[in-house]
Formats: C-alpha cells, sequence, structure tokens
C-alpha cells in the first residue's frame, strides 16, 4: 500500500516553498497575468461569435441551428440579426438587443481572439465546467487562474483570486482566496465592517480586536508553534511538511493581502453579490495593485436557458458592456498588452430549441481570449450540426485532418499564453497555439 | 480476510510514539512509519469521530493508559454520542452535496409562512432530512443499507408541511412518515430532498440523477468520463437521438448503463424551483381552466403550492414514451426504486464504496486515493458486521494510517521510493470548528445580516447564521469546507482565507470567553477555571492556568515552565501591563490559542 510521488506533487511541493521577486506587473519574464471570465450555465454561441445566420448543410440545405434570428420581432425591422466581420472576426450583431456585442467588437477586435469549435467532454454542467477550467475532468485539480497564480505569482500576497465562486484550486489552495458568496471577505480585511449579533445574543462585534501592539507578539508565537509542529511531524516532504508549509505561506499572504487589497475591496459590502461591472474593477485593481497575479470572475447571468433562449441577448448584452469596460480599464492603465483575459463557458446550447423555446445542453463551447493574444481572427470551426471539427493547434486554422480543440487542448493553450509551461499541469496535451501573439 | 490488529507491522509501522521518538528506527530501508502518541492520536480520533477535542478527563484516561484498549473504549463511547452522529451528518451532506444555503432555497410562502418559519428553517429541515435518516441508522446501528432500502422517511415539522407527510406535532421533532403520493419507498433514493437538490432538466432525462446514485453509492462516476458523439444524428428529431445514444458506438458504453438507472426516476418532477413556486402563488395556486388544458400534464399551478407535489405515479414508465431502455441495473433487470435500492446494497461495489467513503472523509483523503487494499480491508469489516457504520468507523479509527505521526525523515531510515499510505496531518474542519469552539466555550459565531426588506418576496429572512458553518453569509467554504453548489471539493489544507477568518473568530471568542469567565462565578468558568480572570496575577497561577488552557484547546499538555507557556505569559504579562487589566492578558492569550497552528492542524 503505497503512493509514488508524482512529478506534480513535487511541483507542488516545491510551489509551497518557493519565492522571489517580483519582476514586472506579469510576474516573471514571458508571464501575464490571467483573468477568467466564466459565464456559468452554458452560453448559446450562435448568438454572437459562431455565426450559423447563412450556413449551409452539406446536402445544400439550411443549417439545422436556429439561432437568434427566431426572436426577431416582425413588426420592428431595425431588430434584425446579422453577421458583421470585425477585423477577421465574424460575428452576429442586433443593434436592438444586443448593442453591446457590436460595441466591443467595433472596439476591441483587433485585441480579440475567438475559438469555435472547442469539444468540452461531456454535457453536464459540473463535468463541463470542471474540464473547461482545469483541462480535466478531476475536480481536485486547480484551475487556469489558480495554476497562472501559483506559479507566476508567488512572490505576491496571493497567487490568485476568485470572486465568482467557482475557482478549483486544488493542492495550491495555500496561495489563492476568496471572496465570499456576499462579500464576507469584507470583515477580513477591513476592520471597520463587523458583522451585526443577533439582538437576543445580548452582543455587539467585536468582542475583541488585537490592539496592534500585541500582533508581533502573537504572530511570533504562532510561527514558533508551527515550527515546532514541523520539528515534531515533519515527514520529508509529505503531506505534513506540505500542512505546515501552507500554514505559515498562508498565515503571510493572508497578512500582505489584508494590508494591501483592504482599498480595492473596499466597494464590498457584506450581504451583497458582487456583479460583473464590479468583479472586473477589483480584478484589475487587484493584479494592477500587485495583489494577486490572476483572477477569476463569474458572469452573474442565467445562461442555463432550457427555457426561454431568448433570455440569451440580455445576458450577452450586459456581459459585453462589461467587457468592454474592462478592456477600457486595462488599456487606460496601459495593461492590455500584458494581460491575458480569457472568457469562457462550459458548453454552448442545441442547435434546436425545444417545446418550452429553451436549448438544452451541447457539448461544445467556443472561447474569446484578449488582451496579449493574437487578436483579430478566429479560431476553429463547427459543422452545420454546431460540432467541433478538427483544426490545426498551432495556427487554430480549420483542417479536416487536423484535431479536435478539447478543454484539455484549450486550457492548456491558455496557460501557455500567461507564461505557464503546461507541460507542468497538463503533462502530454498539445497546447492550442492559435492565439499566440 | 481478518482484520489486522490496531498498530501490528502490517503496514511497515513502527510502534514509536511521537513522545518516545528517541527510539531507534529500524535497521532497514523498508518505508518506515512513525505512530502519533497516544494523547496525539486520541485527539485525532476524537476530532474525527465527533468534530470536539477530547476532554480532560479522557486525556488524563490515555495518559494513564497508552494502550490500543484505552483508546478504543473510548471510541467506542463516541460512536453512541450524538456529537458523531453530527459527524455523520456532516460527511453525508458533504457526500451528496446537500448544504447548499447559497441556491435552492424553497420561498417561505402560504402555510410556511403562516406557521411563522423563516428561511433558516426551510433549509436546515430540507438539508437535514437525509442526512437525519443516515443518522439514525448509524447511531443505533442498524444495517447501513437501511439508507437506501428503509421503507420510510423521515421529516419534522417544516419538511412534512412542505410535502404533505403524515406527521404528530406532539411526537418528536424528527419522525418517521411516508410519502403519500404513491411512489416506491426506498430509503433516501425516494427522498424528495435528494432529487430537488439533484434536478433533471428536458433532455437529461434523469441521468444526471442517475449518475448521482452511480457516483455516491458506487464510486462509479460516469460523467467524469469523456463524452464523443459522432455527427449524423438527426438532432431535429429527439428520438432519433433517443435511439442514438442506444446505438452509436460513442453513446452505448455509457448509456447502456446510465438509461436503465435514469429509469427508475421518471416519477419525479425535474426540478422544483423557487419561482415556480412564487409565480404559482401569484396566480393563486390554481389553474384558470378558461386558458384551456395546463401545459405540464398532470402536474397544475396548485401542485407547485404546498404542499407540493414532486412525484407522479402516472409518469414512472414515460421513459418508453421516449424509446429509451426500461428500469435495470447494470445488465440485471428491475422495476421499481425498491428494487434499485436492494440491487446497490448486495452490490459488491456498495461496500468497497462505503469504505472509501468514511475512510475518505475521516482522513480527509480523496476516496479514489484511499489504495485498494485498504478499502478492501474496511469494506469486509462493513461487511462481517452486518453493515454496521459504528463497526467501519471503529476499524478505520483503529487502523495504522489513521494513527500515523508521520513517514520516518530520510535522515532517519533514508526517504521511501513510495510513502505507505498515512492519514498524515488533519487540517479541521469548519463543521469541527465550530462544534470545537461552542464545546469548549459556549460561544457560536452568529450574525444576522438580514435586509430590512427581506420578508419580502418569498422571505428570505435567515435570521442568526453559524458564520462558520454557513456560505450564505459565513465563511464555510473560505475555510475548506464546501458550499454544495460552486464549491464541491473540500480543502484541507490551511489557506489564506481560512486563516484570515480563524483569526477574527480567535478574536470574538477571546473577548466572549473573558466576558462570560469573568462575569461567572468560579465554578461555572469555562475556559479560566484557574484564575480569577479580572484580578489574578500570580505568576505560578497564570502559567497553571496557560497550560491547562494548552491541554483543554489544543490537547497538548506542556509543563507550567516549559517555553509555549512562557511564550503565552510573555504575551499575557504585556498586555496585562499595556492595558492596566490582566483580562486583556488574558485575551491576548486566548487570541492566540485559538489560532494555534496545533487548532488548525491535528
Amino acid at each position: 500500500m503505497s503512493v509514488r510521488p508524482t512529478r506534480r506533487e513535487l511541483l507542488l511541493a516545491a510551489a509551497a516553498t518557493l519565492g522571489g521577486p517580483r519582476l514586472a506587473l506579469g510576474g516573471p519574464a514571458g508571464s501575464k497575468p490571467l483573468i477568467v471570465v466564466f459565464a456559468e450555465g452554458g452560453w448559446d454561441v450562435t448568438y454572437c461569435r459562431d455565426p450559423k445566420l447563412d450556413c449551409i448543410a452539406p446536402d445544400g440545405g439550411p443549417c439545422t441551428v436556429e439561432g437568434p434570428e427566431l426572436d426577431e420581432a416582425p413588426g420592428n425591422p431595425n431588430d434584425r440579426e446579422a453577421v458583421e466581420t470585425f477585423a477577421a472576426i465574424p460575428v452576429v450583431v442586433n443593434d436592438v438587443k444586443r448593442p453591446a456585442v457590436r460595441g466591443f467588437f467595433s472596439r476591441w477586435a483587433a485585441r480579440c481572439h475567438v475559438i469555435n469549435g472547442v469539444w468540452t467532454g461531456s454535457i453536464a454542467h459540473d463535468p463541463c465546467r470542471t474540464r473547461l477550467l482545469t483541462g480535466t475532468p478531476d475536480g481536485g485539480r486547480p484551475d487556469l487562474a489558480t495554476i497562472a497564480g501559483a506559479v507566476d505569482g508567488d512572490a505576491l500576497p496571493l497567487g490568485s483570486v476568485d470572486l465568482s465562486g467557482w475557482s478549483m484550486s486544488g493542492p495550491l489552495a495555500a496561495t489563492t482566496g476568496r471572496i465570499g458568496f456576499h462579500s464576507q471577505i469584507a470583515a477580513l480585511v477591513r476592520d471597520d465592517t463587523q458583522f451585526r449579533a443577533p439582538p437576543q445574543a445580548g452582543l455587539q462585534y467585536p468582542l475583541f480586536q488585537l490592539d496592534p501592539s500585541d500582533e508581533a507578539g502573537l504572530e511570533a508565537f504562532v510561527r514558533s508553534r508551527a515550527e515546532r509542529v514541523r520539528q515534531r511531524y515533519g515527514d520529508a516532504g509529505g503531506r505534513n511538511d506540505r500542512a505546515v508549509a501552507d500554514l505559515l505561506t498562508s498565515l503571510d499572504r493572508g497578512d500582505r493581502f489584508r494590508g494591501q487589497a483592504q482599498q480595492v475591496l473596499s466597494q464590498l459590502q457584506i450581504g451583497v453579490e458582487a456583479d460583473l461591472v464590479d468583479q472586473l474593477q477589483m480584478a484589475v485593481a487587484l493584479v494592477a495593485g500587485g495583489a494577486c497575479h490572476a483572477v477569476t470572475v463569474d458572469t452573474r447571468e442565467e445562461w442555463d436557458t432550457h427555457s426561454g433562449n431568448v433570455n440569451q441577448h440580455a445576458a450577452y448584452n450586459r456581459t459585453f458592456a462589461a467587457l468592454d469596460l474592462l478592456a477600457q480599464d486595462l488599456e487606460s492603465r496601459g495593461m492590455l498588452d500584458q494581460v491575458v483575459v480569457a472568457v469562457i463557458s462550459e458548453m454552448t446550447r442545441t442547435p434546436l430549441r425545444n417545446q418550452a423555446g429553451g436549448k438544452d445542453h451541447w457539448g461544445h463551447t467556443s472561447a474569446m481570449l484578449f488582451g496579449a493574444v493574437r487578436g483579430g481572427v478566429s479560431s476553429g470551426s463547427t459543422s452545420h450540426l454546431l460540432e467541433s471539427q478538427p483544426m490545426d493547434l498551432a495556427t487554430g486554422e480549420p483542417d479536416p485532418g487536423g484535431a479536435l480543440c478539447k478543454y484539455d487542448n484549450l486550457c492548456a493553450g491558455v496557460l501557455e499564453l500567461v507564461g505557464v509551461d503546461p507541460g507542468d499541469w497538463l503533462p502530454g496535451v498539445v497546447p492550442f497555439r492559435g492565439a499566440a501573439a | 480476510m481478518t482484520v489486522r490488529a490496531p498498530l501490528a507491522g502490517a503496514f511497515g509501522l513502527l510502534a514509536v510514539a511521537a513522545s518516545c521518538s528517541g527510539t531507534s528506527a529500524p535497521p532497514t530501508a523498508q518505508p518506515a512509519v512513525e505512530a502519533l502518541s497516544p494523547v496525539a492520536r486520541l485527539k485525532r480520533a476524537s476530532l474525527a469521530v465527533r468534530g470536539v477535542p477530547p476532554s480532560l478527563a479522557e486525556i488524563a484516561a490515555v495518559q494513564a493508559d497508552g494502550s490500543d484498549a484505552a483508546l478504543q473504549a473510548l471510541v467506542d463511547q463516541w460512536l453512541s454520542s450524538e456529537d458523531f452522529g453530527d459527524t455523520v451528518e456532516d460527511m453525508h451532506a458533504e457526500l451528496y452535496l446537500l448544504r447548499a444555503d447559497t441556491n435552492f432555497q424553497l420561498p417561505v410562502m402560504g402555510p410556511l409562512e403562516e406557521a411563522g418559519y423563516d428561511q433558516s428553517d426551510l433549509h436546515d429541515a430540507t438539508v437535514t432530512a437525509p442526512t437525519r435518516l443516515v443518522r439514525e441508522v448509524v447511531l443505533e446501528d442498524r444495517p447501513y443499507t437501511e439508507i437506501l432500502t428503509a421503507d420510510y422517511t423521515v421529516a419534522d415539522d417544516v419538511v412534512a408541511a412542505i410535502y404533505g407527510l403524515p406527521y404528530d406535532p406532539g411526537g418528536p421533532q424528527w419522525q418517521h412518515t411516508h410519502w403519500v403520493d404513491g411512489r416506491p419507498q426506498s430509503g433516501l433514493l425516494s427522498d424528495s430532498e435528494m432529487w430537488r437538490r439533484h434536478t433533471s432538466n428536458a433532455a437529461n432525462f434523469h441521468r444526471g440523477r442517475a449518475n448521482f446514485v452511480s457516483r455516491a453509492f458506487l464510486c462509479e462516476d460516469i460523467g467524469a468520463r469523456d463524452v464523443f458523439v459522432e455527427g449524423g444524428v438527426d438532432i431535429a428529431d429527439e428520438f432519433a437521438v433517443a435511439e442514438a445514444v442506444s446505438t452509436q458506438t460513442g453513446c452505448v458504453g455509457c448509456h447502456n448503463v446510465l438509461d436503465p438507472l435514469a429509469a427508475f426516476f421518471w416519477g419525479y418532477k425535474e426540478q422544483l424551483q423557487r419561482n415556480a413556486i412564487l409565480t404559482a402563488y401569484d396566480l393563486g395556486c390554481q389553474w384558470d381552466w378558461t386558458q384551456g388544458e395546463p401545459p405540464l400534464g398532470d402536474y397544475r399551478v396548485e401542485h407547485w403550492c404546498y404542499p407540493l407535489k414532486f412525484y407522479d405515479v402516472s409518469e414512472e414508465d414515460d421513459w418508453a414514451y421516449w424509446q429509451l431502455r426500461p428500469p435495470g441495473y447494470f445488465g440485471q433487470p428491475a422495476d421499481t426504486m425498491e428494487d434499485l435500492g436492494a440491487l446497490i446494497t448486495s452490490d459488491p461495489r456498495f461496500a468497497t464504496c462505503t469504505a472509501r467513503t468514511f475512510a475518505g472523509y475521516l482522513m480527509q483523503t480523496d476516496r479514489s486515493d484511499i489504495p485498494d487494499d485498504y478499502a478492501d480491508e474496511m469494506a469486509e469489516v462493513l461487511v462481517d458486521s452486518g453493515f454496521s457504520a459504528r463497526a467501519l468507523v471503529r476499524a478505520i479509527v483503529m487502523s495504522e494510517p489513521f494513527g500515523a505521526a508521520r513517514v520516518a525523515p530520510a535522515s532517519e531510515v533514508g526517504l521511501p521510493a513510495e510513502r505507505p499510505f498515512v492519514a498524515g496531518m488533519q487540517s479541521i474542519r469548519p463543521e469541527q470548528l465550530t462544534r470545537t469552539v461552542e464545546a469548549l466555550t459556549g460561544f457560536r459565531w452568529l450574525a444576522n445580516q438580514d435586509r430590512p426588506d427581506c420578508a419580502a418576496l418569498g422571505n428570505n429572512c435567515w435570521g442568526p447564521v453559524d458564520l462558520v458553518n454557513s456560505d450564505v453569509y459565513g465563511f464555510r467554504s473560505m475555510m475548506g469546507g464546501i458550499d454544495s453548489y460552486t464549491v464541491l471539493h473540500p480543502t484541507h489544507t490551511p489557506t489564506p482565507t481560512k486563516l484570515l477568518a480563524m483569526r477574527k473568530l480567535a478574536q470574538e471568542v477571546a473577548g466572549f470567553v473573558v466576558l462570560a469567565d469573568s462575569a461567572a462565578t468560579p465554578d461555572h468558568r469555562r475556559l479560566l477555571t484557574l484564575v480569577d480572570p479580572r484580578t489574578d496575577t500570580d505568576e505560578a497561577r497564570i502559567r497553571a492556568q496557560i497550560a491547562d488552557l494548552f491541554a483543554r484547546v489544543l490537547t497538548d499538555p506542556v509543563p507550567a515552565e516549559g517555553e509555549d507557556v512562557s511564550e503565552l505569559y510573555g504575551l499575557w504579562q504585556a498586555a496585562t501591563a499595556r492595558a492596566g487589566s490582566p483580562q486583556e492578558g488574558w485575551r491576548v492569550v486566548l487570541a492566540a490559542l485559538f489560532q494555534d497552528p496545533m487548532l488548525t492542524l491535528y
């Protein structure tokens, strides 16, 4: 009965103890901060980046895809779907229902790379989400932002921060931070933010706040106790050593994050879920302020439209309006060329609508990368059945003799884009390199 | 196969207590493992089984007799305790992903509102009902198989009101009752709360539920397999899709298993969502027949009003309409949910999976990482005991991997090429932390963050919530737990947010203890039992009190003149001098102890 340490575990052990100077905004040379924008629920790619309006089936007939055109109001001549090309990216636009999509691409298409035809490996939310965020079917593995943060953000207070709730940190948890469903972290980083004790308790929080003059002594005590635990239970780089290393790392990271992120997180209110715009503002501020290297945010939209696929319009519109603000923010700070933003969703919707006017799960999706990427083009393709088609993973060009761009290829490609060797985390996976600048 | 005697050498374990580490290592390159000291093992066992540290009396008993027999006697006592019942519920709530307080809430409407319930009442009752059944089976040492075969369900007044179950208001809070909608009764498999949490949707045809059953009870995660669908299916034809999953080579591997399991669930409604209930109440809970026939078959608006309808016998065979496979179990024909319960529990994988689940939870190890031979050994204990979960827990807790302190460092025996399987250092779970703090101090970190308008729109008033053990306002997933919706994997190591939350909690605990113990008479003090916290400044008594706190809070008996106590005494002196009050000294000491690494790790 034994467990042989894997290369990944050895890397993790090393990552737990590594330290070093921060070289630039992106960390070590070649590394770039990563912002993952996750559209949980499964967007309908035919409403935006994978146009099927003029799609022709192999037999010459129309495609078997019911897209946004079904939602057009007959009496409103302006409510029309059309395919327009921004730079070299074809996009479905509708200036009545989704004006923000046009707005975004008209300003930022040259900085965007769209990947169509990403095979998701499943058609259920949790398995797809795990695959698209981690590049594996294993929810115990770290996701893209966590890996990027752990590898290149080791000198920062936190490697990565999860503003979304969806992030998976696996064994790199000691490098990460979460803000909580209702912004609870505000009470941990700001002394002026306290919970309300129930009236019947007859108490008022805080019941005690450590005087600053006692903090150093208390911290020294905790650290000396940790050292004694290490001496007593040290196990030559095994689980015990990792736990103590994580404890000491977390103490240090927590303190530094508390000191550095107080201002950034000042807009958080306990009890209020941060919307996408707020999350993106915080994400940029956290990265720009050197509080972390990677962030995961959630669009806070209901993409899982089993009934009423028409709701995709509003979700796209709000999401792209927020992404537009994000791009402006990054540009104004001079960061757009240094940061990679990965906008992903775990799946798309079926080609046809169901009896409830909605669409069910489909095991393919698209992704959009912007910032420090090869912009202005799209990679990959889908068939008339909205199924992923093979591509040349090195260029992103559709290629019948190529390979499917699977979830792991996409994740490996994103890691490589931000300067992380994907072979350390997704060994044997060929990275998608079509978006390499 | 027989169970090896605890702490025998079967795993290459050296029967060397950490407190006797001067004992020589063996002259061998075999992977070597050191056992925990009896007191450290007592602590690990107590926290794992009960979620609270051992008492001073229990520590003294083990110090007096460090044998396995002494520990086993205590473990046997604990296995009948309500604290163990809490652990059983924690474990199964995590396994079934039930405690999702950030999603899946039923609204407080109609009779529930009239009865005065709030959102916490509905949440707590609905997420507890399934685990309450498991708790009862385990605590009463009935065969664990009963969780899937029981011909009853368990409900409190809230659950009974939600689903219209027979309930005696004069009886105990949690009662045996039964579903009245004609569904087959088969323990958790027939529990609406399991399937309200694990939803289905249009084209899913209950396969998600089937996969949940396979994953939770058999450790077979069919959904973890990659799904390859070849082109050519006429997706305009739902029947063609249904046929494809039976015929396409890329589909049949999973669907041959999944679809017959899913067929058992056709009587259940796909989902039971908050908004649908709110809408139904807006419509007055009556279908307007002037609108023609209702759109959802046998379900009408009134079925989304309390008591809720969640099962329809007439839909049990609707799999046939979709030309899907009939109910079956991995190739064996079956008919009802009772059949499914019987088939699962007689499947050898159920015992092995149960052993993995318990061992994984108690040793904070992913159950897929439990070595096969260990899982098999524990499964045999389970089967031989007549599926006694208590016997299983006893065997795990008394096993060598559980009681191991560490793999011996390279300097002593050489770094082994392959590490023996050991539990290793554990990280306190939020559920354990809140119970530990309450058991030691009487304090629960409760807060009421309800907005003034929370009573509107279905009553979203939670009232006081436990900040350690919730996600709607608290820190459960930020402290390593799961929220059962977005965070599905626990984190068993310290993290920055966990330590920040523990730091905050430690200060609140410190403030509370000094406040409470200062106001209490000496014989009613919880922690500061050897001093008067308001006035005492005698060094010997202060040191004795600090040493006592090490034992009580950390299960770490240390000498009053030792280095650990001296460090805290120094903190006590500095804070007391600064504030001019010994109470401040005790606040600082307690704040330090409640974020001590020996509380975080055990």
